[in-house]
C-alpha cells in the first residue's frame, strides 16, 4: 500500500477545510455569530479528527485548541472582537503550517494508522471521512453533526403528516444548471397536482441531483411522471410512500445510494456537513482528470474524421446513423468531463480576504474587501494557475492603489478603501476583475519614465491610453527601474501576471482613472483542455482561432475596407476598426484576395483579421508549446484538426 | 409544416451559431432580435412556434422580455440560453414563464433536445 496516497488525500481536503475555516473567521469580522462562526467551527473539528487518524498528533492538537476557542466564541463565553480575530487567524495560520510540516514528514506515522483502517472506508469517502470517525470517537465534539440533525428533524416537525405522494425524480448529474432543471420539474408537476412540499426546498442553492416532491396521496402518477420527464435530462422518476407520511430521511437514503446510507448509518459529520452532497463525490487526481479529458477530445478528433471517411462511402446502410449517434455520445462524453473539471472560484477566492486582511494592517491601509460571482466556474487547473497572479493584483491594489486613510480623507473620500474581486461569465469566457477605488495610475509619470526608458518617443502631449500605459508598465524592463512604488507603482511584477494570463490563452485589461481607480480585468478561457474554435484558410494552410477572443466573423463585402490616415481599416455596421491582413502578418503569402475576416476583440480593443476564407467551427484540443514567452508570437498552441492534419492555433490578442 | 423561431441574443455570432443549429434541423429561423425590447416587438409581429432568449441583453434584458411576451401570450414557447453559473437567473426566468433552457457553449443535439421538448 502506497502512503503517499493518503496523504495527497489528506492534504488537498485539509486544504479545503482550511480554506472554509479561513472564510468563517473573515466572516466573523461583519457577523459574529451563526453560519460563519458555525462553518469555522465544523472545518476545525474535521481537520482535527483526519489528522488524528494519520497520527499528525500535534496538527490534531492545534486544530483541537482552536475548536476549543471557537466552541468559547459559540458558548458565549469569549466576545468576538479584532484582537480576538487576529488571535484566531494566527492559529488558523499556525494549524496551516503544521499541515504542511506533517505532511512533508509524517509518511510514517500516516501509513501505519491508515493501513490499519479497511481499504474500504479509505476509498469510500476519503481518508477525511475514516479522519472522522476515529477523530469523534467518544469525544463531545460530535455536537455540530448532532446539531445538524437536530435541526433536521425539527424540520420534519412541518412536514405535512397526511398520506403523500412522493415522487423521486434523478437528474442527470452531467446536466448543467441541475438546480434550474428541478425547478423546471417543479413547475412542470405543479400543473398537474398541487406540490405540498419539495427537497431540497431551493434546488438552485442547494443541488446534489435529485428532488423530492410530496403530492396529495390521490394525484396521478402517470401524468406527474410525464411532466417530470417533459423538463428534461430526467434519467429516473419513483413514486415513493403512496400511503403513510412523508417516508423517513435515512429510509430513502438507504434506498437511493448505498454510500450515502452507509455514511448516514456512521453519523459522519462529513455527512451532516452538506447533506447528501458530500458523498456523492469521490476524489481523482487532476492528472487522470487530464488524462481522460485528452483522450476524449482526442475521441472528437477521430469521430470527426469518421465522420468525413463515412461521407466518402457508398452503399454502407446504418453508417451514417451510426456515426451520428457515435458523435453525440462523444459529445455528451466531452460535454461531462468538461464539467468534472469545473470548480466554483470560490474555492480559491475565499483565502484572499485573510491575505488581503493582512497585507492592509502591514500597511496602514483600510479595506472593505469584497468577493463577487464565487460561484462561477471555471477548470481547476486554470482557477489554480490564475490564484498567484490574482493575488499579486490584490496586493498591488492595497499597497499601491489605495491610499492610506488620511490622504483619502483629504481626497473627500471614504477612510475605508474598496476593494472588490469579482468573478462573472462572458460569452464563451471567464472574467475576472480586480476593482480598487484608490488614487490611479499617474499616467504623466509613467510616460516620463517611459520616455527616459526610450520606450516612447520624446512628442509631449500625446496621450497615453489604458492599454499604452498596461503595455508600458508590464515591460520587464520597467519593472526593475526606481519607479516602482513612487509612481503609485502598478508595475510591481505585472509582466508576471500578463504572461501567466496570456499562458493560460488569457488576456490582461486594465482600466485607470486618475485619483479614481483602477480595475484590472483577466478574461480567460472555460477550460485548458478543449476550445471552441475557428477554422479559417490563411494562403492555403488551416489555421484554429479560439473563440474566447472572437467577437464574430464575417464575410468581406465590398466596400467594407477602407483605409483611415494610410492603415487599411473594416467598416461594419457603422464602426470603424483597424484591419490586420493575417497573409502578411505572418508572412505566408502575398495579400489580397482574402473573403473574409475575424472581428478580435480584448476590452473594448477591436480588430480585424482579414483571412482567404473561413472553413467552420470546431471543438479543438489545443497543445500548448513549450516555447519561451515571444518565440511563436502569433501562436498558442497546436491542434488536431478532423482531417488528421494539425493546425496551429492563433492567439488573437497578439494581434491586438 | 415547418415550424417557425425567433433568436434574441445581441451577439451576431450566437445568433449565427444557434441559427445554424436550427436550420439544420429543419427551422424556420423567421426573424432575430438583438435587444429584449425588439424581441418583444417581432414576436408580436411574427408570432413564432418557438423563442430562444438569450438572459443578458442590453436595454430590456431576457428575463423582462419573457414577461413582457407571456403577459400578452402566455402560450409562448421560450427557451433560455445561458450561461454557466446563471443558475439563479434561469430559475428566475422559469419562474416568469420560459419552457425550457439550454447551456452554453451550445451542443447541437442538447439544443435540439431542448427544443423538441418544448414542441411537444
Amino acid at each position: 500500500m502506497d502512503p503517499g496516497r493518503y496523504r495527497d488525500l489528506y492534504l488537498s481536503e485539509t486544504q479545503e477545510y482550511l480554506a472554509a475555516l479561513n472564510r468563517g473567521l473573515a466572516a466573523l469580522e461583519v457577523d459574529d455569530r451563526g453560519d460563519a462562526l458555525d462553518g469555522a467551527f465544523r472545518a476545525a473539528h474535521t481537520i482535527k479528527g483526519m489528522s488524528a487518524t494519520l497520527g499528525f498528533d500535534k496538527v490534531a492538537q492545534l486544530a483541537h485548541e482552536l475548536e476549543d476557542r471557537l466552541d468559547a466564541v459559540r458558548t458565549g463565553r469569549e466576545t468576538v472582537d479584532r484582537a480576538l480575530i487576529d488571535e484566531l487567524f494566527a492559529m488558523a495560520d499556525v494549524l496551516e503550517t503544521a499541515v504542511e510540516a506533517a505532511v512533508a514528514g509524517g509518511a510514517v506515522g500516516g501509513a501505519g494508522r491508515v493501513g490499519a483502517k479497511s481499504a474500504k472506508a479509505v476509498r469510500r469517502g476519503g481518508a477525511g471521512r475514516a479522519g472522522e470517525k476515529a477523530g469523534r470517537r467518544g469525544e463531545g465534539a460530535a455536537a455540530d453533526a448532532d446539531g445538524r440533525r437536530r435541526n433536521g428533524a425539527d424540520g420534519k416537525a412541518e412536514e405535512p403528516r397526511e398520506p403523500a405522494l412522493v415522487m423521486r425524480v434523478v437528474i442527470r448529474p452531467d446536466a448543467p444548471l441541475g438546480g434550474a432543471r428541478a425547478v423546471l420539474v417543479q413547475r412542470n408537476a405543479a400543473d398537474v397536482a398541487p406540490v405540498l412540499r419539495m427537497e431540497p426546498a431551493d434546488p438552485a442553492a442547494d443541488w446534489s441531483g435529485e428532488l423530492r416532491l410530496w403530492f396529495p396521496v390521490d394525484a396521478d402518477r402517470a401524468a406527474l411522471e410525464r411532466a417530470a420527464r417533459a423538463a428534461g435530462e430526467v434519467v429516473e422518476v419513483r413514486f415513493e410512500g403512496g400511503g403513510g407520511g412523508a417516508p423517513e430521511r435515512g429510509g430513502a437514503r438507504n434506498g437511493g445510494r448505498t454510500a450515502d446510507g452507509a455514511s448516514a448509518a456512521e453519523g459522519g459529520p462529513g455527512a451532516a456537513r452538506s447533506g447528501l452532497v458530500a458523498s456523492r463525490h469521490v476524489r481523482v487526481a487532476l492528472g487522470a482528470l487530464d488524462d481522460l479529458s485528452d483522450g476524449v477530445g482526442e475521441l472528437a478528433v477521430l469521430t470527426a474524421r469518421l465522420r468525413e471517411v463515412a461521407g466518402t462511402l457508398e452503399g454502407a446502410q446504418g453508417l451514417e446513423d451510426l456515426v451520428g449517434r457515435f458523435e453525440r455520445q462523444v459529445s455528451d462524453l466531452q460535454h461531462t468531463v468538461l464539467g468534472m473539471r469545473m470548480v466554483p472560484v470560490g474555492e480559491v477566492f475565499d483565502r484572499f480576504p485573510r491575505l488581503v486582511r493582512e497585507a492592509a494592517r502591514e500597511l496602514g491601509r483600510q479595506v472593505d474587501f469584497e468577493i463577487r460571482g464565487r460561484e462561477i466556474e471555471l477548470d481547476r487547473a486554470i482557477l489554480e494557475q490564475v490564484a498567484e497572479p490574482l493575488l499579486h493584483l490584490l496586493r498591488n491594489a492595497v499597497d499601491h492603489g489605495l491610499e492610506p486613510p488620511a490622504e483619502r480623507r483629504q481626497r473627500g473620500k471614504p477612510e475605508r478603501g474598496r476593494l472588490v474581486l469579482e468573478a462573472s461569465r462572458e460569452r464563451s469566457s471567464v472574467v475576472i476583475r480586480v476593482q480598487d477605488d484608490g488614487r490611479g495610475i499617474s499616467r504623466a509619470r509613467v510616460a516620463a519614465r517611459a520616455r527616459a526608458a526610450g520606450l516612447l518617443p520624446d512628442e509631449p502631449g500625446v496621450e497615453l491610453g489604458d492599454d499604452d500605459l498596461l503595455r508600458l508598465m508590464s515591460r520587464p524592463g520597467f519593472t526593475t527601474a526606481e519607479r516602482v512604488t513612487e509612481i503609485s507603482g502598478r508595475g510591481v511584477g505585472l509582466d508576471v501576471v500578463v504572461n501567466a494570463i496570456r499562458r493560460l490563452g488569457g488576456a490582461l485589461e486594465m482600466k485607470s482613472e486618475d485619483g479614481r481607480g483602477t480595475t484590472f480585468t483577466a478574461r480567460l478561457p472555460l477550460t485548458l483542455a478543449i476550445a471552441q474554435a475557428l477554422r479559417v484558410q490563411i494562403a492555403g494552410e488551416v489555421y484554429a482561432i479560439p473563440l474566447t477572443h472572437v467577437a464574430e466573423a464575417v464575410e468581406l463585402g465590398s466596400g467594407m475596407v477602407g483605409r483611415v490616415k494610410g492603415k487599411e481599416v473594416l467598416r461594419l455596421r457603422g464602426e470603424v476598426m483597424p484591419l490586420v491582413r493575417l497573409r502578411g502578418m505572418l508572412q505566408t503569402g502575398a495579400e489580397g484576395g482574402e473573403s473574409a475576416a475575424v472581428v478580435a476583440q480584448v476590452g473594448e480593443r477591436r480588430a480585424a483579421l482579414a483571412v482567404d476564407r473561413l472553413v467552420g467551427r470546431d471543438q479543438i484540443l489545443v497543445k500548448r508549446f513549450d516555447a519561451p514567452v515571444g518565440a511563436l508570437p502569433f501562436f498558442s498552441g497546436v491542434t488536431l484538426l478532423a482531417n488528421g492534419r494539425p493546425a496551429l492555433v492563433l492567439d488573437p490578442t497578439s494581434v491586438l | 409544416m415547418q415550424r417557425t423561431v425567433l433568436i434574441c441574443d445581441d451577439a451576431i455570432f450566437m445568433r449565427t451559431v444557434l441559427g445554424d443549429i436550427l436550420r439544420e434541423a429543419g427551422f424556420d429561423v423567421v426573424g432575430e432580435a438583438e435587444t429584449g425590447t425588439e424581441a418583444v416587438a417581432k414576436y408580436r409581429e411574427l408570432q413564432p412556434d418557438l423563442v430562444t432568449m438569450d438572459i443578458v441583453m442590453p436595454d430590456m434584458g431576457g428575463i423582462d422580455a419573457v414577461r413582457e411576451i407571456i403577459k400578452e401570450h402566455p402560450k409562448a414557447r421560450i427557451v433560455m440560453c445561458s450561461a454557466m453559473g446563471q443558475q439563479a437567473l434561469v430559475v428566475e426566468a422559469i419562474q416568469a414563464g420560459a419552457r425550457d433552457f439550454i447551456v452554453k457553449p451550445f451542443q447541437p443535439a442538447r439544443v435540439l433536445e431542448a427544443v423538441q421538448r418544448v414542441l411537444g
